[in-house]
Parts: structure tokens; sequence; C-alpha cells
């Protein structure tokens, strides 16, 4: 055999072994942390921070990966992904992302935008007709039925990514009426497709008038149904090939594959005495298996910490990585900009004060209204299971925090992600 | 001469640079930008003063790029005994502890111990329920007062001195101040007075950061003088600054206020305790004895972001987050017309205009004052420090407006333009 030739299994099986290596980086690779500005002494509170939460029985498991200049200057896991199987947590473990779903739809619904197929002006019901005579709630009438409205203002593109189109959830988050009307309607149906969602909600009467105010809701899950419309294409389908194959983002779907069912971490509650309890609800154990069939762009995703920090490193460095473009930078800085008025944001700001919102995420304006330390700019959003991100733009930072445990404002882990990664950047360049 | 004689010669030589290091090095002001001829303005300004028996001794420091530009003081530490001014003169720095207890807070933040969102009565929790003051008697208070409160003055706390309210004159019947108690009593004592304010709506300047102080020891485990000794003065090297001056006592200065014939001791009161042997209060509003030298450090740690001479106290983000401003216009009070122009950030003010304040400055300039018309400020687009220290209760002639003035006139080579 020619010696050249001989050469090429050997590279061949060296590219296999290198495979893995890629992948048990956890998405971007490595550098110590002084070299990016981190003091590895005060990164040991974060250590510190996760020890707490799993001794203490407060969280079965926990991740935390910070990153800058795309590079990761910490990476840990502690706990167990599953404490009855004895599973422990592992970079490489599979969760529940629920609201971490909604950037990556916002970006799917982007991409769209700037193939020129869709405009965020558009009004919604020129792609989803059935939205078309959609009423508003206005409280009771005398015989205590409810008083509906036409709209002012049609619900437009930009409106589901900024959460004024006047949707909202169920009674969980929505304690009036209209919440009530969602939860009579079983919205989060597994067994629904994403058309037959959408026909469900545009019978339901808004929440509030479109376009006024910020309201939290089944808006990005709408979203999710006009890129399938727009596109053509099933819309899991459509993040696979556009954004998760693109990106190397291997693990994250809608349903966990069989073959992937031993990463996937169980999902806690608080239990009733104390400590945590596996979740009871259907939701967490119906959704995000095999012959479910809503992909809900809202919070239907499940992925690992790797795959996030592509994902997030991509938004960071305007819409690439690693040669994929997805976006072009000045979309992304659309995305990352404040888009409504103070009046509008009440809700928002009652727990996260000195935020806008963004297209998808929410945008850090004030910085000494919001009570901790960061930047302007700052973009961040969080999922159910007590998940978060965020990424800073002028410091080059991500971060992401990843466990499984409702309700996800129980304990306040956005809050503790942003202090300690701060505490520990000794090394900042936007400090003026 | 002999040998050891020269040794020694050459060690007595040797004996004032250790002190000038507890300092900052000093550079030729024209080195920093400083125009030596503008800078005279201010011996001439410290001078007149005295001649003019508003204050009985000052100093003033400038510093710029982390070295001292300019150092001088004029007349008498205590004028009974002519003792003169001089760099290492211990003073009552009063509310210029706040940003120093402000560190500590910070400190503990980092460490995850604490967070600003924190309800006080987590810790204290005395102040679980809490009642606001009214013009007929008092109503309960609508929401917890929580720390990021404190350390804005927002809490609704206050001071009797400044407060003539029906809750300013109960802090006054309760002689809240009165540094026979413990930290830990004071704190009970406030905890069952009237707030002046819903806490979260105004401004109001008072207590909060001596409760601050008391925060410090719950969740710290340690007195907090203690705390402030072994985590910032000491790494610091800030070592005049103290509770009590004990064996220092020939150093510290005199206390003044304005007296018919120039500046007249004052005695005996809540405002002036024993500061020799320390007292069982331990301030954190207003405690501290300190020296301009000692209070360069601690203000170029801050400009730092955090650090000095290796010695890290806080990441420079967290003090970008104290020095930011942090409550809306309609929350200031009458903070608006003290310091116009000015935001709150964490026991600190932030210049957010330069125009409304009516002085030479820069956006994102901060500072504090003490109650005996000391004075520092900061400037991070120029990167000075600048520290104003004499002993007159109160601040009857505006500090505040002298120091900045002087110090922006004699700067001929701006960064921040």
């Amino acid at each position: 055999m020619n010696r050249r030739l001989a050469i090429v299994p050997v590279i061949a099986f060296l590219l296999i072994l290198a495979a893995p290596l890629v992948a048990i980086a956890a998405g971007l690779p490595s550098a110590p942390p002084e070299s990016l500005g981190f003091s590895p002494e005060r990164l040991k509170r974060v250590d510190a921070l996760m020890q707490r939460y799993v001794s203490e029985k407060k969280m079965a498991g926990m991740t935390i990966a910070i990153a800058r200049d795309g590079k990761l200057a910490y990476l840990r896991s502690e706990g167990m992904a599953d404490i009855a199987a004895k599973r422990p947590m592992r970079d490489d473990t599979i969760a529940r992302y629920y609201s971490m779903t909604k950037p990556i739809t916002a970006v799917a619904a982007l991409m769209l935008v700037e193939e020129g197929k869709l405009r965020l002006d558009d009004e919604l019901s020129t792609w989803l007709p059935e939205f078309k005579d959609v009423k508003v709630y206005a409280g009771q009438n005398a015989d205590g039925g409810a008083k509906l409205e036409a709209p002012v203002k049609p619900i437009r593109i930009r409106d589901l990514f900024t959460h004024t189109s006047g949707f909202t959830y169920t009674s969980v988050a929505d304690q009036t009426p209209v919440g009530a009307a969602y939860e009579k309607a079983d919205i989060m149906r597994p067994d629904r497709t994403l058309d037959e969602f959408s026909k469900v909600i545009a019978t339901l009467p808004l929440k509030v008038q479109p376009n006024t105010a910020y309201t939290y809701g089944v808006s990005t899950d709408i979203l999710g149904r006009v890129v399938e419309v727009v596109s053509g294409e099933p819309f899991d389908a459509y993040l696979k090939t556009r954004i998760f194959d693109p990106l190397g983002m291997t693990d994250t779907s809608f349903t966990v594959p069989p073959d992937k069912l031993d990463r996937f971490a169980e999902i806690y509650e608080m239990a009733p005495g104390g400590g945590i309890q596996p979740a009871k609800g259907d939701d967490a154990r119906i959704r995000f298996r095999e012959g479910a069939r809503f992909s809900s762009g809202g919070g239907g995703l499940v992925s690992t910490v790797g795959d996030y920090l592509r994902f997030c490193q991509m938004l960071l460095n305007g819409g690439a990585l690693d040669g994929a473009r997805i976006l072009s930078p000045k979309t992304v800085a659309l995305m990352t900009s404040p888009q409504l008025r103070d009046d509008q944001l009440a809700f928002l700001q009652t727990f996260m004060p000195g935020y806008n919102t963004g297209l998808g995420v929410a945008v850090l304006t004030d910085l000494g209204r919001s009570e901790l330390p960061g930047s302007v700019g700052e973009y961040n959003w969080a999922g159910a299971a007590s998940t978060v991100f965020f990424i800073d733009p002028k410091e080059k930072v991500i971060a992401i925090l990843i466990t499984q445990l409702f309700p996800g404002l129980h304990y306040p882990v956005r809050e503790e992600l942003k202090a300690l990664t701060y505490q520990a950047l000794v090394e900042a360049r936007d400090v003026e | 001469m002999s040998n050891r004689n020269l040794a020694l010669l050459f060690l007595l030589l040797l004996a004032p640079f250790p002190a000038l290091a507890a300092g900052l090095p000093s550079a030729p002001p024209e080195s920093l930008g400083f125009s030596p001829d503008g800078l005279k303005r201010i011996d001439a300004a410290m001078q007149r003063w005295v001649d003019q028996k508003k204050l009985a001794g000052v100093t003033i420091a400038i510093a710029r790029d982390g070295k001292v530009a300019y150092q001088h003081s004029a007349g008498m530490a205590d004028i009974a005994k002519q003792r003169p001014m001089a760099d290492d003169t211990l003073v009552r720095i009063y509310s210029m502890t706040k940003p120093v207890t402000a560190v500590a807070v910070m400190m503990l933040v980092e460490e995850g111990k604490l967070r600003l969102a924190d309800k006080l009565s987590d810790y204290l929790p005395e102040f679980a329920e809490m009642t606001v003051a009214t013009a007929t008697g008092t109503e309960p208070a609508k929401q917890p007062i929580r720390i990021f409160h404190l350390l804005t003055h927002t809490s609704g706390m206050t001071y009797a001195l400044y407060d003539s309210s029906p809750a300013g004159k109960l802090y006054d019947e309760k002689d809240v101040m009165n540094a026979g108690r413990s930290t830990a009593e004071f704190a009970k004592v406030v905890a069952s007075l009237p707030l002046v304010a819903q806490p979260g709506t105004q401004y109001n300047y008072g207590v909060s950061i001596d409760v601050l102080g008391r925060l410090v020891e719950v969740v710290s485990g340690q007195p907090f003088d203690a705390f402030v000794k072994q985590r910032i003065t000491d790494p610091l090297g800030m070592n005049d600054t103290s509770f009590a001056a004990k064996a220092k006592a020939n150093r510290v200065a005199e206390l003044y206020g304005p007296g018919p014939d120039g500046p007249a001791p004052v005695v005996n009161t809540v405002w002036n305790p024993d500061y020799v042997n320390g007292s069982p209060l331990k301030s954190g509003g207003g405690g501290l004895l300190s020296t301009v030298s000692d209070y360069l450090r601690f203000a170029q740690m801050l400009l730092n972001g955090g650090e000095l001479d290796g010695i890290r106290l806080l990441s420079p983000k967290t003090v970008q987050l104290m020095t930011t401003g942090q409550i809306p216009p309609d929350r200031r009070g009458y903070m608006l017309e003290g310091l116009p122009g000015y935001d709150m950030g964490l026991t600190m003010a932030v210049l957010e205009d330069v125009g409304a304040s009516g002085l030479p400055g820069s956006v994102g300039e901060f500072n504090w004052a003490g109650g005996a018309s000391t004075h520092f400020f900061v400037d991070p687009k120029e990167k000075i420090v600048a520290v104003l220290v004499t002993q007159m209760f109160p601040d009857k002639y505006r500090m505040r407006l002298e120091l900045k003035n002087l110090t922006y006139q004699a700067l001929e080579k701006p960064h921040g333009r």
C-alpha cells in the first residue's frame, strides 16, 4: 500500500476521535478564565452557589456556563439530572428550555423577514386568516357574559415579537376571564398541530387591545405558525434545516429521540413538605416525547448547554458562527434594541425593572433601575423550568444557567447568574 | 560621622516615605494635566477661609491617574492647642463613612450572601412590620424595605437632624443616633419608629446606611468595625481609618461649629461622641475617623474599578452599578434642590446633567460629603479624585461647590472632550 494512501484511514480515525471532543467542549472552545478577564478565585463563588442549591435540596442539578470572546471561561455541572435513576447532571444533559425557545423562534421569523417574504408591519390575518375577526375582551356584561369589542388596530407581526398582540397565557399566569378561557380550551395540548392550535387561539378573545401593552402570552407560538405558512415548511423541519444544522445544535429539537432519553433530565417541582419531587403535570410528561405534535415556538424545545451557547454566540457575533450566517448584524441589532414605550411595559418591569423588550428577548435600558450589575444593551430571557441566559454585547459575555424546576420564578436564578458572572469579571470594558 | 550614625540618619530620612506611601504616590502637576498656577489659587482659597475664620483648618488633596497632583493644608487642627492642620490629621468624616459601608455591603452581595432585591426583614426581623407617619398618626408600610432602598435612601428612614416632620420628631425624642447603644440596639430602636415615607417612593436622607452596618454584622457574623478593618481598611492600607483613635488621640482634630468669633469647639452633642475610645454604636452612616491620605486610597480604589495596588475588593461591574444613577426624578424629593443635576447611586450622588449642576464636571462624576464640611468626588472620565477635609459642623459654607470649582479650574488638559 502506498504510504500516502495509508495515512487516509488514520486521518479519518482522528476525525472520528475529534468529533466527540468538540461535543465535550460544550459548544464553544475553552480558554483559561484569566485570559478572558475572569478571576478564577471569584469563579469559585459560582461553584459555591450551585453546591448550595443542590445540597439544600432546592434543585436536583444545575449547569452554569460562562463564555467571553467566543470562548468558555467556566462550565460546571452539579447534582443530578434524575435523582431516582441516579443520573448525574452533565454538560451534555438534555433539558426543557421552555421560553428560551422564544429567541430561536424570533430568529426563525427574522430570517424570513430578511428574505423579503415577511414584514414586521404585515397584519397577522394576511398570513393566518383565522384571526380576521378576532375580538377583544372588554369586561363583563350585565348577564355575566363577556363583553367583546373589535380591535382598534390590527395585530401585526411585530406585535407577536413584542408581546403586544393581546394574546395571553392560561390561568396559571393570567387570573382574568380570558386566562380562564385559555385554560378551558386547553390551548397547549400536545396532540394538536400548530395549525390546529392557531385556530383554537383565534376563537378566544384578546386580553387587551393590540399594540397597547406588553402582555406575556402565546404570541411566539403563533409566530411559529406564521413561519410554517410563510416558509411552506413544518416549523420543526424549518428550525432544523435553517438554524440547528447550520449552527451544529445537534441536541435541540421538540421531542427527545429514544436514543437520547438517557441524557434527558427529569423535571421537578416544589414538594408540599419542602424539598423537591418529580413534577406531576401531563405537560412535562407528554410534551417533548416522540408522538407529541405541538411544535411550540413559545416553549417547546429541549436543548443542551453546548447547543444553546452556540445559538447565543451566533447572536453575539451579529448573526453568524463558524462561517454559518443566520442573520445580518443589523437584524440582530434590531432584534436586541428596545421596542416599546415605558408606559407599555408595566408588566415586564414588575419583574425586570430597567428592561424593555426587543424582538424575542428583554433588553437592559436602565442599569440603575435593574438593581444588578450589568451593561446597557444586555439582553436575556428565561424558561419556565428556572433556566436563564443573558448576553452582554459590550463585555462580549454569554452566561447560561440550566436546571429543571417548576415554577420558574421561585428562585432568583436570573439575578444570581448576573450577580455571580459580573463579580467574577475583573477586566471589564464598559465601566464608564 | 560614624557609619552607624549615617545609617541612622538614612533611616530617619526614609521615615517620612512610608507615611506618604499610605496615600498615593505624587507626580508633578503639569505631568498630570494640571496648571501649577491654577493650583496656587487653591492655596490662596484655603488661606482665605482660615483668615476669614470660616474654617479652623483645611486640607485638600487632588490626584489624577492614581498620582497626587496637589496636597496642601492650611490653618489649625486644634486652635486652643495650636496644633496645625496636617496631612495626617484625623478627622470625623461623618457621612463619607457611607460609601465605605456600601462597599462592605456589595462585597457580601458579590459573595452571593445578600441581594439588593432582598427584604431587610429577611436578615433583621425587627423591620418586618413597619408603619409610616402621616399627619394624623400612622399607616402600615405598603411594601417591604429592601436592601436596594437602604443603599439609595429610599427606605423611608430619616434623621432627626434635618427633619421636623412627625417622624423626624420621634427620631429626636428617641435620640436615635445615641452612640451609647450597640449597633444591634440601634437597629431595634429604628425599627420601632414610623418611617417618614412609604418604602421605595422617595429619597429621604437618614439612618439607612447605619442600618446597613447592622446588616453587615448579621450577614457576615462579624462586628461591623471588625469587618471594615479586616476586609476594607487593612487590605487598602487605610491605617488611620477607624471608629476609635485610641493611641492616635493627639492627631484628632477638634470639631468646630460656627461661633460668633469664628470656629467654636463643639462638645458633648450626639454628633460628637467619644472618638478616642470609641462608642458601642459603630455607625455605618457616619462613624469613621480618617485622613485625607486614607480616603484618597479608598476613592482611588473606586476609580480603579474596585482594586488598588493589586488588592481587589469589588469587581468593576459592581463599582459601575454603585456609581450609576438609580432613582427617577420623581422619587428624588429634596435631593433635587440640594444636588441639582445628580441622580442617586448606591450611597453616592452621580452627575447626570452638568448644566443643571451649575458646576464644571463630567457626567458620571460621583461624590459624597460629611457633616463636618468634608467632601470627596471621583471623576471617572478625567480619572480625578479630590478630597477636602476640615471639621466645621454643619457644612455652612457648602465646601462641595468650592472643591469642584477649584479642582476643575486648575485642570488644563481634560480627557473628556
